[in-house]
């Protein structure tokens, strides 16, 4: 709405003060017409989600009110983009696409509301880090856009906020997935009795633990049944020790100095 | 909706009706009935205004001054107090009801009783008995009464408020005495129970065994204050995301920036010329008003250049 542009003498006596009026008015944001249109592409996505809960809870802290402890801990982060609508593009790589209502055209130009659904194709993608393929739903637009990333694993791993919007519920979880395999891949490879086995654990001490957490904890809970006069069964006792991380389990066990010469490489 | 609660929903409560319909429906339940078949149903009072007898100031064994009907004048005693139509029940204020025979009890001869009658509140007084010295007695009506302060009534075992005639404080009606119950044959002695078998020995050790506590305590208690176990707050937590090979990089980056940024204190040359320059903006303002936002906002706490100070400080 530039209606000055069209004058050729801006700087005349005349209009000197009207040019300064529209030069402050500039300045100021709340006019829209002199703003920048910048719409936002994921608008129906970021508008409808639902909210999720950052709260991080501490063990000790008074139990939260209206809380109910889950019975199993979730296997994948939250989704802060998980549409409430159109609920099948949480179920494959849509790629932010939804329906679209159109009106088709009859001959008269009477309208009639139809749906258009996005092209969705039935594939599997093969994932490096994960050393499998996918079968998964997949939008034609996502396909392409894997083919010009390079990959499945390179398209669920950018971070840019436009694909974390558009990757949906099933690809965020692929992507958890493959940031794990590629964090695991980045611990070394050792040899250890003419076998190469990648390490599982580095403690801070330096030792670098070969076996699972699960084997070490069946260590542990030897040792934990040892001293007990009843049966401590092992199922139960997983179930209860499941929140121990691997560090925590290699401490409990330096207290029952225990030889980690049999789990450890070094 | 369970069907315990759509049950009571649906149900036709007749005390939650107000106004016309209240009346109306008195009437309905009444029908054509002759007076003296006529049921005593005065409105009850909601729940949440209903008081204890000795939260209204008059009990079983009080003395009242009929004020309004057939007994107008009298003194008379009171039987009960009843919180839910906040009616008392008194001595020698019946009346005569015909009773038909299918509700005849154990020792009825006749079809016409005498039934006590409920009187409001409103129609009665609070009356106390005094003698002088000659022994004669006299009775003091109180048009209200006001309670006060706490004493612990051994007669009832319990704390009562007293209980004194408005705008005469100095006169105190005391509390009757309860009626004596009489011991039967089962009954344990109060000075039975109320002998101490058993006392504390020590403070070091728990006067109960701690495997003990939970059966006399309600461990599963919703009143009880709980906190989370390890396990718990595992279960309500969510993993994190990794973060990618670049998001690591991007942050090691911003550590060392931080790291590298170092704050020095302002030498006094520049504080000077910081100062000057301040003083010839303040000095230029005419306006006290502004002059006086501008006192008040230099003394609004900063959290950012505190904290940079504090960074200087170390």
């Amino acid at each position: 709405m530039n209606f000055l542009g069209g004058l050729r003498t801006p700087f005349s006596s005349g209009l000197n003060s009207v040019q300064s009026i529209i030069n402050t008015r500039q300045l100021s944001s709340s006019l829209p017409s002199l703003s920048r249109h910048t719409p936002d592409k994921y608008w129906k996505i970021t508008r409808y989600v639902k909210p999720i809960n950052e709260t991080v809870y501490e063990a000790g802290q008074e139990m939260p009110c209206g809380v109910k402890v889950p019975k199993e801990r979730s296997a994948y982060p939250q989704y802060e983009y998980e549409t409430l609508y159109f609920k099948r593009q949480n179920r494959g790589l849509y790629g932010g696409l939804q329906r679209r209502v159109t009106a088709s055209r009859s001959e008269y130009l009477n309208k009639t509301l139809r749906v258009q659904l996005p092209n969705i194709r039935k594939t599997k993608l093969w994932s490096e880090a994960l050393q499998k393929s996918i079968k998964t739903k997949a939008s034609t637009k996502v396909l392409k856009t894997i083919t010009r990333e390079g990959g499945l694993d390179k398209y669920l791993t950018k971070e840019k906020p436009a694909r974390v919007k558009t990757l949906g519920l099933k690809g965020w979880q692929l992507r958890y997935d493959v940031l794990k395999a590629l964090e695991d891949k980045e611990l070394p490879v050792v040899r250890k009795d003419d076998k190469t086995i990648r390490v599982k654990y580095i403690h801070p001490d330096g030792k670098q633990f070969i076996a699972s957490k699960e084997e070490l904890l069946a260590q542990l809970h030897a040792h934990v049944q040892n001293d007990s006069y009843y049966p401590i069964e092992w199922a139960k006792y997983q179930k209860e020790n499941v929140h121990l991380s691997f560090g925590d389990i290699v401490e409990q066990l330096e207290g029952y100095n225990f030889d980690f010469s049999q789990v450890t490489a070094k | 909706m369970s069907w315990t609660v759509a049950r009571h929903r649906f149900k036709r409560d007749p005390e939650k009706y107000t106004g016309v319909l209240k009346e109306y429906w008195k009437k309905k339940v009444q029908g054509t009935s002759m007076p003296t078949f006529e049921n005593f149903t005065p409105y009850k009072l909601p729940k949440h205004e209903r008081k204890t007898d000795f939260q209204v100031g008059i009990t079983q064994g009080d003395l009242v001054y009929v004020t309004e009907g057939e007994k107008k004048g009298s003194i008379a005693k009171v039987y009960m107090y009843n919180p839910e139509y906040n009616h008392v029940m008194i001595s020698d204020h019946t009346e005569q009801r015909i009773l038909p025979k299918s509700r005849w009890t154990e020792g009825t001869t006749s079809h016409v009783i005498d039934m006590p009658k409920f009187m409001p509140l409103t129609s009665i007084k609070l009356a106390g008995k005094d003698k002088d010295e000659n022994g004669k007695v006299s009775y003091v009506v109180a048009d209200e009464v006001i309670l006060k302060d706490q004493y612990y009534d051994d007669r009832y075992k319990r704390w009562l408020p007293r209980r004194f005639v408005k705008h005469h404080e100095s006169v105190e009606i005391p509390w009757p005495a309860p009626e004596e119950v009489e011991d039967g044959e089962l009954s344990t002695k109060e000075s039975a129970a109320l002998e101490k078998t058993w006392e504390f020995q020590t403070i070091g050790q728990p006067p109960v065994p701690e495997d003990a506590l939970p059966e006399l305590r309600n461990p599963y208690s919703q009143y009880k204050k709980r906190t989370l176990t390890a396990l718990q707050a595992y279960k309500l937590n969510y993993p994190d995301m990794p973060l990618t090979k670049e998001q690591k990089i991007y942050l090691a980056k911003k550590q060392e920036q931080a790291s590298a940024k170092k704050l020095t204190p302002l030498s006094d040359e520049i504080k000077e010329f910081i100062g000057s320059k301040m003083a010839d903006h303040i000095n230029k303002i005419e306006s006290e008003a502004m002059l006086a936002h501008l006192e008040g906002l230099s003394k609004v706490p900063n959290p950012d250049f505190e904290k940079n100070m504090a960074e200087l400080q170390q």
